[in-house]
């Protein structure tokens, strides 16, 4: 019985150390975490809306937008809207921000996804995310490579995380009407 | 002592590769090795909680009792892993982002457990140090092996510079789960192969020192 206690204590007195070190971990990371995330952010919308310099959130949220945010640039005036969407790709969510004006998409840029690497992980490479800016209208994915305007060249062998990302887009640019 | 920390340090890189000899942590391998930065990335943040959790679990070898060591063990790694996920998402976002994924699979690696029972439960700190350096960047150099293979078979690019010319169309299977398999049993072959070579060779050696002694 005496052995039990002896083994309790010792474990008792490990999780604790485990439990303070922990602790002032987190104390010590929160703050620049916050920090990095924003900036992440904030630098996610500065690349859909290059003329904005400021931006406020605009409490709008629908379906799957979840925040939205209107740039206006150096003097003042309204230079479209940085959209939050998230996109259920292949392998959960995929976390985007979609940046519009006028009806017509300024650029997008993923910002959080888990897709498969070297397929629908491409799907954070320019080459992918580059196509969608300056479309607007109905967007869909052609697998062999786009024909014409309203078509977007999907990700060799990642169709559904290219898909993913063309449905938010096209759900963010019909909002748009509804923001404008 | 020098030589002992050496000895332990090449014992995990070589004769006891993780990989290839003691077939350990196969999720991992399996699961990360399709492009080479995130192999080498796994491996070196395998090699630092290893080293870390070994050192830790070796100087309270004598404290934890047996009884209970598997759970003591358990939240000595985990500690390390949070910390370190911690640490590098507020002061290193762009390696975090591109560890990110891996760092909590760290937790569940069995080469570290496996190590903190079968080496640094037993050895003073300091082997225990070199056991983890040697555990850790064998695991790393098979890491990186494996998925240089898989993606210059796959997508003929290494560390995502294109070297077998831009026309190469690619082998898909390389880089899903069916090539992980492929690559992880052929390699292994081979290494066993040439580290039977050398296991007999060393046996011969040793047949022929003792004879000559007789």
């Amino acid at each position: 019985m005496r052995d039990i206690w002896k083994v309790a204590l010792r474990l008792l007195i490990i999780m604790i150390i485990a439990g303070l070190a922990l602790g002032a971990a987190y104390t010590v990371t929160k703050d620049p975490i916050a920090e990095q995330k924003q900036m992440k952010a904030e630098e996610a919308r500065r690349g859909v809306l290059a003329d904005a310099s400021t931006f406020e959130q605009v409490d709008f949220a629908q379906g799957n937008i979840t925040e939205v945010y209107e740039g206006f640039d150096a003097s003042g005036a309204s230079c479209g809207y940085a959209v939050t969407v998230i996109g259920s790709g292949f392998g959960g969510d995929i976390t985007m921000t979609v940046g519009v004006k006028d009806g017509v998409c300024t650029g997008i840029r993923i910002s959080s996804h888990s897709e498969t690497p070297g397929l629908g992980a491409k799907s954070t490479d320019e080459a992918f995310y580059g196509q969608f800016a300056g479309k607007s209208g109905q967007l869909t994915v052609n697998k062999n490579g786009a024909t014409n305007d309203s078509e977007i060249t999907a990700i060799t062998a990642a169709t559904i995380t290219s898909t993913a990302v063309t449905n938010a887009v096209n759900e963010v640019l019909a909002a748009a009407s509804s923001l404008e | 002592m020098a030589n002992k920390f050496t000895k332990t340090f090449l014992n995990g890189l070589v004769n006891e590769n993780p990989t290839f000899r003691l077939v350990l942590g196969m999720c991992p391998t399996l699961a990360v090795t399709t492009a080479v930065s995130n192999g080498l990335g796994m491996g070196l943040a395998t090699t630092f909680v290893l080293v870390c959790s070994n050192f830790v679990i070796s100087l309270i070898r004598n404290f934890v009792p047996s009884k209970v060591r598997i759970p003591a063990y358990i939240v000595v790694i985990a500690t390390f892993v949070t910390v370190v996920q911690m640490v590098l998402e507020a002061f290193l976002p762009a390696l975090s982002e591109s560890l990110g994924l891996f760092i909590p699979l760290i937790v569940v690696n069995c080469i570290i457990f496996a190590r903190a029972e079968a080496f640094a439960a037993k050895n003073d700190p300091v082997s225990s140090i070199a056991d983890g350096l040697g555990m850790g960047l064998g695991f790393t150099c098979s890491l990186t092996v494996l998925s240089a293979v898989r993606e210059l078979i796959g997508a003929g690019t290494l560390l995502g510079f294109p070297v077998l010319g831009a026309n190469y169309p690619g082998v898909l299977l390389f880089v899903l789960a069916p090539g992980g398999y492929l690559t992880l049993g052929l390699t292994m072959v081979a290494f066993n192969a040439v580290m039977g070579k050398i296991d007999a060779k060393r046996a011969a050696r040793q047949a022929a020192a003792e004879g000559s002694v007789a």
